[in-house]
């Protein structure tokens, strides 16, 4: 009775029974007449059906089986009340899958990895390290990770980073960059500084967009004199800026050469005479000797193993006088191959000088170019010593 | 009497237009193609054999012949039926 009570709770069980009985019929009518429901009957035999029935209902069959005489073999079950009573015996296999399903569960509420997208320029390694420095690493707990401020952290400690886009996806902290797309620097430097002057010259023309300018035209200005100071505003209430501007100074470049006024030059006429002797002991023992007919000669000696060779070539000497032109126009091409091509060439003065046996021939190019390049603003006050007070 | 009363029944039902298979308890059945019947009302299975299959109604048995025969469901008033059908035979005597 007991185990027809417990059958009673389990509604989702179907149990296939094989009954044999005499009058099968009969007992299919009991069943429907108890009100059992019945499914998929099928007649093996005159005596044997094979049918289905709720487990629930097993109760209720038994009675009937036991009144009508009938034998009722069990062959097969289904559904879902006996996994549960399956179950029941195997608790510990419950367990095991409780507590999996648990451990998994527990797990994925951590942050087990860390993955970075970054564009071209900054290094995945690099944001990495410092996504750790911030505290977060593979192992925290998803709720102590705040995205939000994590993102704000990122684009605060890093310029070059437009957008940031931090999120936990699963057990992964996902990490998207934007980077900056800086414009290019114009004014590169804006540090205030002054402009000095790169040559000597004399200053014609004057141009700041920045700054005040300290020398006028027709001044003359030597090498590291200020230009323009890098500063502007009134009088007691300066404030430096970055000197720009330009300062177009006529500029001096000189050349000097001497030249002696006559060149005497040899040339060989092309007659030649020559002799052969051997060298014995320092003593030379000519095989062929001649006179030698010419006033100005050049002595050849050719020296082989035995008979030696003297030649004699006979040398006019000739008076060439120096050409001035020439030569300043070598002496203003060797300025000019040295100077910038922004310097503007504005006139050539040539002088030449006749000395006793020489010329003195100078060239002086006068040209123009900004001299007027960046320079510190600190003033160089103390960097020399003033000469008086070091009597020691 | 009780077939009196039955009459009456049956003249309200024709009457009022009232759908007779339920106010006078008669079998409903339904023949899909030739392998599905079923059966509403009945009053049990008689023989349930290989080739034949009764069943018990208000109208008298209904025998229905065939192969393969299979009871999909039984339960409450409604007996469905599976197989393959050659004929359905009312066997009423009266």
């Amino acid at each position: 009775m007991k185990i027809m009570n417990n059958f009673k709770k389990y509604k989702k069980g179907t149990i296939t029974m094989e009954i044999q009985s005499l009058i099968p019929e009969k007992f299919i009518n009991l069943l429907w007449k108890n009100g059992v429901v019945v499914k998929n009957i099928k007649k093996v035999n005159i005596t044997t059906i094979i049918l289905e029935v709720r487990l629930s209902d097993y109760g209720g069959i038994s009675k009937v089986a036991k009144r009508t005489n009938t034998k009722v073999k069990i062959i097969g079950r289904s559904g879902v009340s006996f996994f549960l009573l399956k179950l029941k015996s195997r608790a510990a296999l419950l367990l095991g899958v409780v507590l999996f399903i648990s451990i998994i569960y527990y797990l994925s509420t951590f942050v087990w990895n860390i993955e970075i997208n970054t564009e071209n320029y900054i290094s995945p390694y690099e944001l990495r390290s410092q996504i750790k420095g911030f505290g977060i690493r593979p192992g925290l707990s998803k709720k102590d990770i705040d995205v939000y401020a994590l993102e704000n952290k990122i684009t605060r400690n890093n310029d070059e980073i437009m957008w940031v886009k931090a999120r936990i996806d699963g057990v992964k902290l996902k990490v998207d960059v934007v980077e900056r797309q800086s414009p290019p620097i114009i004014t590169s430097n804006q540090t205030p500084c002054n402009l000095i002057a790169s040559k000597d010259g004399i200053v014609s023309r004057v141009f700041t967009t920045e700054g005040t300018a300290i020398v006028t035209s027709g001044q003359v200005i030597q090498k590291g004199d200020i230009l323009v100071k890098g500063e502007q505003g009134k009088e007691g209430s300066v404030y430096p800026v970055h000197a720009e501007g330009e300062v177009i100074a006529r500029t001096f470049y000189e050349g000097i050469k001497e030249v002696p006024l006559n060149k005497i030059t040899k040339v060989k006429t092309g007659n030649s005479i020559s002799n052969l002797y051997i060298k014995i002991a320092n003593k030379k023992i000519y095989l062929k000797n001649s006179i030698i007919p010419y006033t100005n000669y050049d002595k050849i000696e050719n020296s082989n193993k035995f008979v030696n060779k003297e030649t004699y070539y006979e040398v006019e000497e000739k008076n060439i006088s120096a050409d001035s032109t020439k030569i300043i126009k070598e002496i203003t091409s060797n300025i000019l191959k040295n100077l910038d091509k922004n310097v503007k060439v504005i006139d050539k003065i040539e002088n030449v000088k006749k000395e006793k046996d020489k010329y003195l021939i100078k060239v002086l190019v006068v040209a123009e170019e900004n001299v007027a390049s960046e320079g510190s603003i600190t003033p160089k006050k103390t960097s020399t010593p003033e000469k008086g007070s070091a009597p020691e | 009497m009780d077939n009196k009363f039955y009459k009456a029944k049956e003249v309200i039902a024709s009457k009022l237009d009232l759908p007779r298979d339920i106010l006078l308890d008669l079998p409903k059945i339904t023949i899909l193609a030739n392998n599905e019947i079923n059966v509403e009302n009945h009053k049990g299975v008689v023989i349930f054999e290989e080739e034949q299959i009764k069943i018990n109604s208000n109208v008298g048995p209904i025998s229905i012949y065939g192969r393969n025969f299979k009871i999909l469901f039984i339960g409450g008033n409604t007996i469905t039926l599976s197989g393959n059908f050659k004929s359905v035979v009312y066997e009423n005597h009266e």
